[in-house]
């Protein structure tokens, strides 16, 4: 196998530009393919053309359709195997209110431990 | 030498008590006795004659004709000769007689010569004197038989006249007595009529009512009710009932259904003598008194009182405005507002029914909340239609008080009356509560019987209700504050997440990957403050969570212990405290026990008593060897500004480890 190919994918759903630049950023110096989404409606689009990604990290708070607590709900429903990673700004997520396996993170994150996760993840 | 009998007789204590009863001696001279005088003198043809009373140490004369002494010595007496006499007593010729031939009255110049005297005999044979003719010249032949029977019958004249003046003083006697007694009866009664009248007018002029009562007791003795002997028009006014009605009957049967107080008191202090004040309720007819009852003789007593029916409400009123302005203050929700309010006000008014309704936009519909009721009263919390109670709303949409004092009467409410009869509504008031000019809720107070509703209670309830809107008021600002306090703080939280995204960008290409940790390090810890912040709404934040928050996500909790009382710190302190201990943990990671692997930090705060002080201390140990660093960049002076950014900070770097004391007052630390 090919180094690309050896590579998980790792789909960053935010609807904030710079911040899913940084989020990107944050994926690719990590090592993983980085594929964008700016919400959940786009995301549900990509995740259904390829089965490769393996994890997905998304904001909960876009405002605009379904957010990012349904889109879990969706994903964890749809593509059982995929992992979750969920970050707000605004909501303090109990471990209760998670989707099974999900990991919080309350923006700003620390980039190391949203990596550390990431390599939990796929290891 | 023997005294002769006649000189015993004068001593007879007998006659000389019966003289006394005559009460005749030293009186003035009388008419009948003086004709009777007039008439011996001329029947014997004597010069002298004489009505003579023997007392124990003279003869005194009621009547005489033609002698001056008004009295004698006895030793000149004749007449005590008389006393002893059966009869009437002739003496010829006195000078010649053995018994009176010595008499000074004989012997002297112008002597007299010849005596007669007809003895003065009582009924009881007692003889007081006589009554006598004398002569200057001696007569032989001494009375005739005519003559003698004339002073016989003139003696007895001069006893019938002794008698009739003795009776007739007697009478008198009695008379003036029964006179004398009459009059001061009179006047005692007059005086008592006085005081009387005197006592009555303040009976009746008082302004206190009085109650004159007696305790009444049933067949075994037992005392459980009392009646009213007298009342004043005080009383009348006072309670409200015409005095004539309640003389005669009891408090049971004139105030039917009155509180067992009202009793029970008044005959306490009939038997037991000891006065009682009071200030009381008559439910019945919802009046206060306060006065004061004690005890007259027997099973009575006396009552003086007031109303102060206005006074009590009043007091009722300002308490009631009081309680609900403290407790207000202490809650937490509206409706835990509205339901205190309205028990307050309703035990105040004794009321029936209290609550609080919001209005719908229209203005069609009242939602009534869950309301406070007096036992035995439904509560009428839902949804009302104004139309299904008559003609009110208008008023309340204008912003006016609707006061009630009886629906059946009332043209607003007297003809839709089945909705008012099923919540048993009698009387009312409404006070609406208006925002911006628009009637939002009503205040609603209401009871089951008609109650004339004054302009007191209706001030106090405009009071009640304005106090409520600014008690929610206030709770809804504070609401809203808290909202804007986390809207804001997670719009800070996205500001920060966006700083981190440029900053990440904008950073990409530095080489000086020391520079960029660092400044992603801070950003996070004070991302964290603002975490911490926001649970307590920016309010406060407790010490303890703060450092384990911070140093948990900047290094090996394994290796930190962290001790210390609960101590709670204000927003900035939370936000300096967080970057301070941010900078600590990241030098021992980098230089100090946290670089080495068995280095250990121990983080304690204290409260010092006497200075009041928080005391934060990082003692490290374990690690390397440690020194002052040469140069001061950002972190160490964010260390040394402290925990309010005012310094007070001690850093050592002893051999064994470095150490850092912070020092701030708990009031700075807390109030910012």
């Amino acid at each position: 196998m090919s180094p690309r190919e050896q590579r998980s994918v790792v789909l960053v759903v935010e609807d904030e530009p710079v911040q899913r630049m940084m989020a990107v950023d944050l994926v690719e110096e990590a090592g993983f393919e980085a594929v964008e989404a700016t919400d959940a409606a786009q995301a549900v689009a990509i995740l259904e053309r390829r089965p490769d990604i393996r994890v997905v990290f998304t904001d909960i708070d876009m405002p605009h359709g379904m957010d990012g607590m349904r889109l879990a709900a969706h994903i964890r429903d749809r593509w059982p195997p995929i992992e979750l990673i969920l970050i707000s700004g605004k909501r303090r997520l109990r471990p209760e209110d998670l989707p099974a396996r999900g990991v919080f993170f309350s923006k700003p994150y620390a980039e190391h431990e949203v990596v550390a996760a990431m390599h939990r993840m796929v290891a | 030498m023997e005294p002769p009998p006649s000189l015993h007789a004068v001593d007879d204590e007998d006659r000389l008590a019966a003289l006394d009863e005559y009460a005749i001696l030293d009186t003035p001279p009388e008419e009948g006795f003086d004709e009777i005088v007039g008439l011996a003198a001329l029947a014997c043809d004597a010069p002298i004659a004489l009505v003579s009373l023997v007392a124990g140490d003279r003869q005194w004369f009621k009547a005489r004709v033609g002698f001056a002494p008004a009295e004698t010595d006895l030793g000149r007496s004749v007449c005590v000769h008389v006393l002893t006499e059966p009869d009437l007593l002739v003496i010829p010729d006195l000078a010649a007689d053995p018994r009176t031939r010595d008499n000074p009255l004989v012997t002297g110049g112008g002597g007299i010569r010849f005596y007669a005297g007809a003895p003065l005999r009582d009924g009881e044979g007692r003889v007081l004197g006589s009554l006598c003719v004398i002569d200057h010249v001696p007569r032989p032949g001494g009375l005739t038989a005519r003559q003698a029977e004339m002073m016989r019958g003139l003696a007895r004249q001069v006893m019938a006249l002794l008698d009739l003046r003795r009776l007739v003083s007697s009478r008198d006697g009695v008379i003036a007595r029964r006179r004398l007694s009459e009059r001061r009866l009179g006047e005692a009664h007059a005086r008592l009529r006085i005081s009387e009248a005197h006592w009555r007018g303040l009976f009746e002029r008082l302004n206190e009512g009085l109650i004159i009562g007696e305790v009444v007791r049933d067949a075994g003795g037992r005392a459980n009710d009392w009646r009213y002997l007298d009342v004043n028009p005080a009383w009348g006014e006072l309670v409200g009932i015409d005095p004539a009605r309640a003389i005669g009957r009891t408090i049971r049967e004139v105030l039917p259904g009155v509180e067992d107080e009202w009793v029970r008191d008044f005959v306490r202090v009939a038997e037991t003598g000891v006065p009682a004040a009071f200030t009381r309720h008559v439910g019945s007819i919802d009046r206060w008194y306060e006065g004061r009852a004690f005890p007259l003789e027997g099973d009575r007593f006396a009552v003086l009182f007031l109303e102060v029916t206005e006074r009590v409400r009043a007091d009722l009123r300002r308490n009631a405005l009081l309680q609900i302005g403290d407790q207000l203050r202490d809650l937490a929700t509206p409706e835990e507002m509205v339901a205190r309010a309205s028990a307050v006000v309703g035990r105040a008014l004794g009321a029936a029914r209290v609550g609080f309704g919001e209005l719908d936009r229209e203005g069609e519909h009242v939602t009534v909340g869950p309301d406070w009721t007096a036992p035995g009263m439904t509560s009428i919390a839902g949804r009302h239609r104004f139309g299904d109670y008559g003609d009110i709303r208008e008023e309340l949409l204008l912003g006016e008080p609707l006061v009630i004092h009886d629906v059946l009467d009332d043209p607003r409410t007297a003809r839709d009356l089945p909705r008012w009869r099923q919540a048993r509504i009698r009387s009312l008031v409404n006070i609406p509560i208006q925002e911006r000019g628009r009637t939002v809720a009503l205040f609603l107070v209401h009871d089951d019987r008609p109650r004339a509703w004054d302009a007191e209670t209706v001030g106090f309830l405009r009071d009640v209700a304005d106090r409520l809107t600014a008690g929610v008021a206030r709770l809804k600002a504070e609401a809203d504050q808290r909202l804007l306090n986390q809207e804001l703080s997670h719009r800070m939280k996205n500001l920060l997440a966006m700083v981190q995204a440029i900053a990440a960008q904008t950073l990409k290409g530095i080489s000086d990957h020391d520079a960029v940790a660092a400044f992603r390090g801070r950003l996070l810890a004070l991302a964290h403050a603002h975490d911490t912040l926001l649970q307590t709404s920016w309010a406060a934040s407790p010490l303890g969570a703060v450092v384990e928050g911070v140093l948990a996500r900047s290094s090996r909790m394994d290796r930190i212990d962290v001790s210390g009382p609960p101590v709670i710190l204000g927003p900035r302190a939370t936000l300096s405290l967080s970057l301070l201990l941010h900078e600590l943990a990241t030098n021992a990671a980098k230089y100090g026990a946290l670089s080495a692997e068995d280095g250990r930090v121990a983080v304690a705060w204290r409260v010092d008593p006497p200075t009041g002080e928080l005391v934060l201390t990082w003692e490290e140990s374990g690690g390397p060897p440690v020194a002052e660093p040469a140069r001061q960049g950002f972190g160490s002076r964010l260390i040394r500004a402290g925990l309010t950014g005012t310094g007070r900070v001690l850093l050592r770097y002893p051999s064994r480890g470095f150490s850092a004391e912070l020092r701030a007052h708990l009031e700075q630390v807390q109030a910012s």
